[in-house]
């Protein structure tokens, strides 16, 4: 753990020579919430509207490609978060994505059940990691970044 | 107040909540692992005597001191965990056990009343 430790704090060095971190570094926590709000969104109206809705839905996450840019900002919050103080909260995100994958519960595949297992299985483990004694966590959860 | 004052104040909430079960479950976590490490060093301790006995002699004090320290040690960090998890939470215990809240004059399962050191005006 310490080692990763080490390795988690030379990213965060390298992360902090590019201008754009700092600009999208405060809205960490909100790109990584934000995107799986959007996800379990997506599958939820999908999950309840009725079919002749779908067009419309298809315009919105498909067409304005509101789905893929959550995605990817999932992915961008997920990582700032690891290398920040608020890495405390990134296992409870890869849990919520878990979720997200197995949602609405039908016609669960293994390829879903196998992503939903690895998301868990990081999340534990990020999870023993912000519990022990090499995590640098902000214990009263406020951003940590200086510049 | 608007509605969407109502929904701001009502996400507010629930995100000081949040906050506090993440950092809550943190501190349980922390306590987890701190008590397997102790129950790591009682096996240690238990095979150094089951060694020494086997030999038919005793280990010494001074072997078994790092490890008892240890222990201590990690003892003391679970109870201040505890404290931490308490505070955190607005919480406090009663000598029966029971967990109250923090602003809590009696207990409500034995009755115990706290007693509260009210700070005067003036004083050093």
């Amino acid at each position: 753990m310490q080692q990763f430790s080490v390795v988690l704090q030379e990213t965060r060095k390298w992360f902090q020579s590019f201008r754009l971190y700092g600009v999208l570094a405060p809205f960490e926590l909100h790109l990584l919430f934000g995107a799986l709000g959007i996800q379990f969104l997506h599958e939820l109206l999908y999950a309840i509207l009725p079919y002749s809705s779908h067009h419309a839905l298809s315009v919105i996450f498909e067409t304005i490609p509101l789905l893929v840019i959550s995605h990817y900002a999932f992915w961008i919050g997920a990582w700032m978060t690891l290398v920040s103080g608020n890495v405390k909260y990134l296992p409870y995100a890869l849990w919520i994505n878990a979720f997200v994958i197995l949602f609405p519960f039908k016609n669960i595949g293994l390829n879903d059940l196998v992503g939903a297992l690895v998301y868990v299985g990081l999340g534990y483990a990020l999870f023993r990691y912000t519990a022990s004694a090499y995590a640098n966590v902000n214990p009263s959860g406020r951003e940590t970044h200086k510049f | 107040m608007s509605f969407f004052d109502k929904l701001k104040s009502g996400v507010a909430e629930a995100g000081n909540k949040a906050k506090i079960a993440v950092e809550v479950n943190r501190l349980k976590m922390q306590n987890s692992s701190k008590q397997k490490e102790i129950d790591q060093e009682y096996q240690h301790i238990g095979k150094m005597v089951f060694d020494s006995l086997e030999r038919e002699s005793m280990c010494s004090p001074e072997q078994l001191q790092p490890m008892v320290d240890r222990i201590v040690q990690l003892q003391d960090e679970i109870q201040l965990n505890l404290h931490q998890i308490n505070a955190i939470a607005d919480e406090k215990k009663c000598t029966c056990g029971h967990t109250v809240p923090v602003a809590a004059r009696f207990c409500p399962e034995c009755g115990h009343q706290f007693i509260e050191i009210e700070k005067q005006e003036g004083d050093v």
